[in-house]
């Protein structure tokens, strides 16, 4: 084809599309005029000017109907339509607000809950790191319980010793590195602030191929065993909070316990390995002292040689492990020894990084994905039932439309477009929706002091999800309503008023289809909320509020182990004396503080078992607003040389004896094979949680802080007061400061101590508590449209009802009964189903059955309340139609 | 609905170019012209004649212009591109085979 024909055509057709108004008005111009000289030359001929005008009109057949297809010569007429459409479809939004308001909120509240999950989930697992060749980066997990010992950070996986067997024969990877978590004060004295920080391996920013920002990072050099504090790298974060950022840092000491000189800083983009976690302060392992066979606090990872795949690198670790084992196993017992040697290896993808984080929420966020998108389903479904109503009172446009000559193609494509306008509007709207949402998620996961960082900007995965999701959308919500426009027919369309069942059937299976999902969200909502109401603190046995926990650091040095107990007397009168203070106590660790002693014991009726201990002054239990159920609370004669004595918790009672426990004796056996030391049991305490809130009845006894000979070198203080917590801390800061300026405070409240152990539930409650109001939110309104839709096109037949005696309470019975029916057969599905579904979420709930029929019935007694309340509406509607009105429309 | 000699499928198109390649005409002087060359054989509606003319001007074988008429009113001219003109060649000799082959078909004794 000639360049410039070619180049004729495009202008034409780009001409034709930006000015089809023009063009329309030029054709009009061209035609009139071959009529008027037409009728000019009949007139010549002798015909009368107004037969001579029909004549011209007649031989060129229809002025309108040549445009028509001079139209479609210009060959763009799909675009036309389509954009005409459009601007129809926009006119009909406009005219009918509640119905794009309704249909554009309920599809952007799908989409942008989908959206705001999957962006959770992305960055939770799908990113990978900001180094060098992620996808090179494997993590070696050990599989199996053989760790015995102290275990310390989030990825304890293997120890130093392990770590440095399995370097030095594995063959997969051309470079390794370890590391540990940990936290660093970085508080001279006073109050106590740390950050978060890392023990790593001289390898570890060279095997990521991290460069350094400023100064340098650490290298193997500067991981050598007595290598003293080390030396110290920041975080970019850190350096701009703390050292604003100024290059003269490198060679300042590191504030706070431990004095080690800055070398560097690392890029912005760098986190760390850690999902969900910014280091701010890293050093080499070599500084942390750590090193014992028996303890578990790093995880390792190598970087893949080319040519090797994981499967094969799990082999080859898995040959060299029971070396690796024998070498490095502790002073194990038997069985214990047995244990260790039984682990297994594998060599596992850490493209993304390793995350604790990851492996807790991954469930909930994918159950939370499920939930959100049984939403969008709703609001599809709400959107079709939406459609599918216009769609049956248009019948009479349709109609008119076939009769002057419309295709059927046509009219679907028009309903077509209708719904993906809708599905774009709703979808540009979710964008917000889900920014917004998913922003508000991290704070939910997040504590004061144990902050999650999530990287939550929009990408392109994000984008392309959304709108996969809105096209689909529209696809499944348009096809129905085209369907049936398509189906209209020319002749076929009923007269106004009467009753046409016509699609009714489809729309009721689909309101029962939205209350079976309803019903099942419903129940998996009070499920997630009954948990997290069981796991609060009343139910724990912790009924006070506002309680302050302080733990008041002493030195060694200043504060040796023979004037402990002295001055601990006098700070205790110190701080019951505060101004304010209602109640106080001292006590080894608190409910979930993080501190810990388990030991075994044996009972006088010769019970052994394994039980938590906690050391505790008097007024402990009141303070914590924990009842006394039975005996007596400690008090100041339960001293240093005092008979030993103690207190424990209903649930060790009920272990260890089967009548009252008071006056009963057991012992803690001694390490060293002596006699042990034996308790006299003088009261029983409610159940407090101890380390796991979800632990359902640990067993706890509580013996006298005074009678500890070891007296550590740390106080910590329960308080209550009338104070503020804030006026309260620094009520205790000055009052520690008095005693020594050097000491170290830290503070926490009890609430939020134990709330941080709720994260999971807190999430998972509110979400899905949004989640089902949103539900029951969509219910409703496709309940009340049915039913509207029903009395609308049942009005005649209402009219002579009532024309022939009905009264108004049996039209509202009809009405109700009719949907009554539909009703039923959604609970009775959705019931099923919600039973069903609940078996999956048996790991996630707590204090409740995940399938208890207590729940579902409260779940289906609100659904069907609500959806009674919205089809009483349209149905009282009906009972007061007039008949004389109603009768003259048909 | 059979007009006096219907014309074959495609041969309007040949047709106008044809009127068009002795100089620029508006509509219906075309369709004037039409009648007179063939001596009122070729009827060509005039609803057929400008839905043909624009799917002329789209394919790049004619070109238009708004241009005074000598009653002084506007009018759109219709003239041969060079690509149009190339077109008409073929067209005119592919026509002369066809129609040669045909009156050969058409001569045939009958038996």
């Amino acid at each position: 084809m000639a360049l410039d024909r070619l180049w004729t055509i495009v202008r034409l057709r780009v001409r034709s599309l930006l000015k089809g108004t023009a063009l329309d008005a030029e054709l009009d111009e061209e035609l009139r005029y071959h009529v008027d000289r037409q009728t000019d030359e009949l007139v010549s001929q002798g015909v009368s000017p107004g037969e001579a005008r029909t004549m011209a009109l007649r031989a060129i057949g229809g002025i309108e109907r040549r445009k028509d297809e001079m139209r479609d010569q210009r060959g763009v007429s799909l675009v036309e339509d389509v954009g005409r459409d459009l601007r129809f479809g926009l006119r009909q939004l406009r005219r009918q607000p509640g119905f794009a308001v309704t249909a554009i909120v309920s599809l952007a509240l799908g989409i942008g809950a989908n959206t705001a999950i999957f962006q959770l989930l992305s960055a939770l697992s799908l990113r990978t790191l900001p180094v060098r060749a992620p996808s090179e980066l494997t993590e070696v997990r050990l599989t199996g319980d053989g760790r015995d010992g102290r275990q310390s950070g989030r990825n304890r996986q293997v120890s130093l010793p392990q770590y440095r067997e399995i370097l030095a024969r594995q063959q997969a990877f051309s470079s390794m590195l370890a590391f540990g978590d940990t936290r660093f004060n970085l508080s001279p004295h006073g109050e106590i602030r740390t950050v978060d920080g890392l023990w790593v391996s001289g390898s570890f920013f060279e095997t990521l191929g991290v460069r350094p920002l400023v100064g340098r990072l650490i290298g193997p050099d500067d991981d050598r065993p007595g290598c003293g504090e080390g030396v110290a790298v920041i975080s970019y974060a850190l350096w701009q909070r703390d050292f604003g950022g100024r290059a003269d840092v490198v060679g300042q000491l590191l504030p706070g316990d431990s004095p080690a000189p800055i070398i560097g800083v690392t890029p912005q983009e760098f986190f760390g390995v850690e999902v969900g976690r910014q280091f701010g302060v890293a050093r080499p392992i070599c500084a942390s002292g750590f090193g014992a066979n028996d303890h578990w606090w790093l995880a390792a990872i190598g970087r893949l040689k080319p040519g090797w795949t994981r499967a094969q690198a799990t082999a080859q670790l898995s040959q060299v492990l029971p070396d690796i084992q024998r070498t490095t196993m502790p002073n194990y017992r038997p069985e214990l020894a047995h244990n260790y040697m039984t682990m297994g290896v594998e060599a596992v993808d850490a493209s993304a990084g390793v995350s604790p984080l990851r492996a807790s929420y991954q469930r909930p966020l994918g159950i939370l994905m499920i939930i959100s998108g049984l939403v969008l389903v709703m609001a599809s479904v709400n959107l079709a039932n939406l459609l599918l109503a216009r769609a049956a009172a248009r019948r009479h446009e349709f109609a008119l439309c076939l009769a002057l000559g419309g295709t059927r193609r046509r009219l679907v494509q028009q309903a077509l477009t209708e719904s993906a306008l809708v599905a774009v509007l709703g979808a540009a709207v979710a964008v917000g929706v889900a920014i917004v949402f998913s922003q508000s998620i991290p704070p939910l996961m997040s504590t004061r002091s144990d902050r999650i960082y999530l990287d939550l900007e929009l990408d392109w995965r994000i984008f392309a999800f959304t709108a996969a999701v809105a096209v689909a959308t529209s696809l499944v919500v348009g096809i129905a309503p085209a369907l049936r426009a398509g189906k209209a027919s020319a002749i076929g369309a009923p007269a106004r008023g009467s009753a046409g069942n016509d699609g009714l059937r489809l729309r009721r299976g689909l309101v029962a289809l939205q209350l079976a999902i309803t019903l099942m969200l419903l129940f998996a909502g009070l499920l997630f909320l009954r948990t997290f109401r069981n796991l609060s603190l009343e139910e724990k046995g912790l009924g006070e509020r506002g309680v302050l926990i302080a733990s008041v650091f002493f030195s060694e040095e200043r504060l040796p182990p023979e004037r402990r107990l002295a001055t601990y007397a006098d700070l205790d009168e110190r701080v019951r004396t505060l101004e304010g203070v209602v109640s106080s106590a001292a006590a080894f660790t608190t409910p979930l503080g993080g501190s810990y002693w388990e030991s075994d014991f044996v009972s006088d009726t010769n019970v052994r078992e394994m039980s938590y201990g906690n050391r505790v002054s008097p007024g402990y239990f009141a303070t914590l607003g924990t009842p006394l159920v039975a005996g007596r609370d400690f008090s100041d004669a339960d001293g240093p040389g005092a008979p030993a004595v103690a207190i424990v918790n209903e649930s060790l009672a009920k272990g260890f004896w089967s009548g009252s426990p008071l006056g009963h004796r057991f012992t803690q056996p001694s390490d060293s094979g002596g006699p042990g030391v034996q308790f006299e049991v003088v009261g029983v305490v409610r159940d407090q949680p101890y380390e796991d809130l979800r632990q359902p009845h640990p067993h706890i006894l509580f013996i006298p802080l005074a009678q500890e000979p070891d007296q550590k070198e740390y106080r910590r203080y329960v308080i209550r007061s009338s104070r503020s917590p804030a006026q309260m801390m620094a009520a205790m800061t000055a009052a520690v400061d008095e005693f020594d300026p050097t000491a170290g405070i830290r503070y926490a409240l009890l609430d939020t101590q134990v709330g941080d152990g709720m994260l999971q539930e807190r999430l998972m409650a509110r979400l899905s508590a949004v989640f089902g109001a949103v539900a029951l939110l969509l219910a409703v309104v496709g309940l009340y449209g049915i039913v509207s839709y029903t009395v609308a096109s049942r009005r005649a037949e209402i009219g002579v009802r009532v024309a022939l005696g009905a009264s108004g309470a049996r039209i509202v019975r009809t009405i109700l009964g009719d949907i009554g029916r539909t009703m039923a057969a959604g609970l009775v599905a959705g019931g099923l189903l919600a039973l069903a579904a609940g078996r999956g979420l048996a790991s996630l709930v707590y204090g409740v059955s995940s399938t208890d029929v207590m729940t579902l019935s409260a779940a289906a007694a609100v659904l069907a309340g609500a959806g009674l309340l919205a089809a009483m509406w349209p149905a009282r509607r009906a009972a007061a139609i007039d008949p004389v009105a109603a009768l003259r429309e048909t | 609905m059979s007009r006096p000699a219907d014309l074959v499928q495609g041969t309007l198109d040949l047709l106008l170019l044809k009127i068009l390649a002795l100089g620029p005409l508006h509509g219906w002087a075309i369709s004037q012209r039409l009648k007179q060359v063939s001596d009122d054989v070729l009827q060509v509606s005039d609803g057929s004649l400008y839905p043909a003319l624009h799917k002329l001007e789209q394919q790049g074988w004619i070109d238009a212009e708004w241009k005074p008429t000598e009653n002084n009113r506007r009018a759109k001219f219709y003239a041969l591109t060079r690509a149009g003109r190339r077109h008409l060649a073929r067209e005119s000799a592919s026509w002369a085979r066809l129609s040669n082959a045909i009156s050969l078909v058409v001569a045939l004794p009958e038996d």
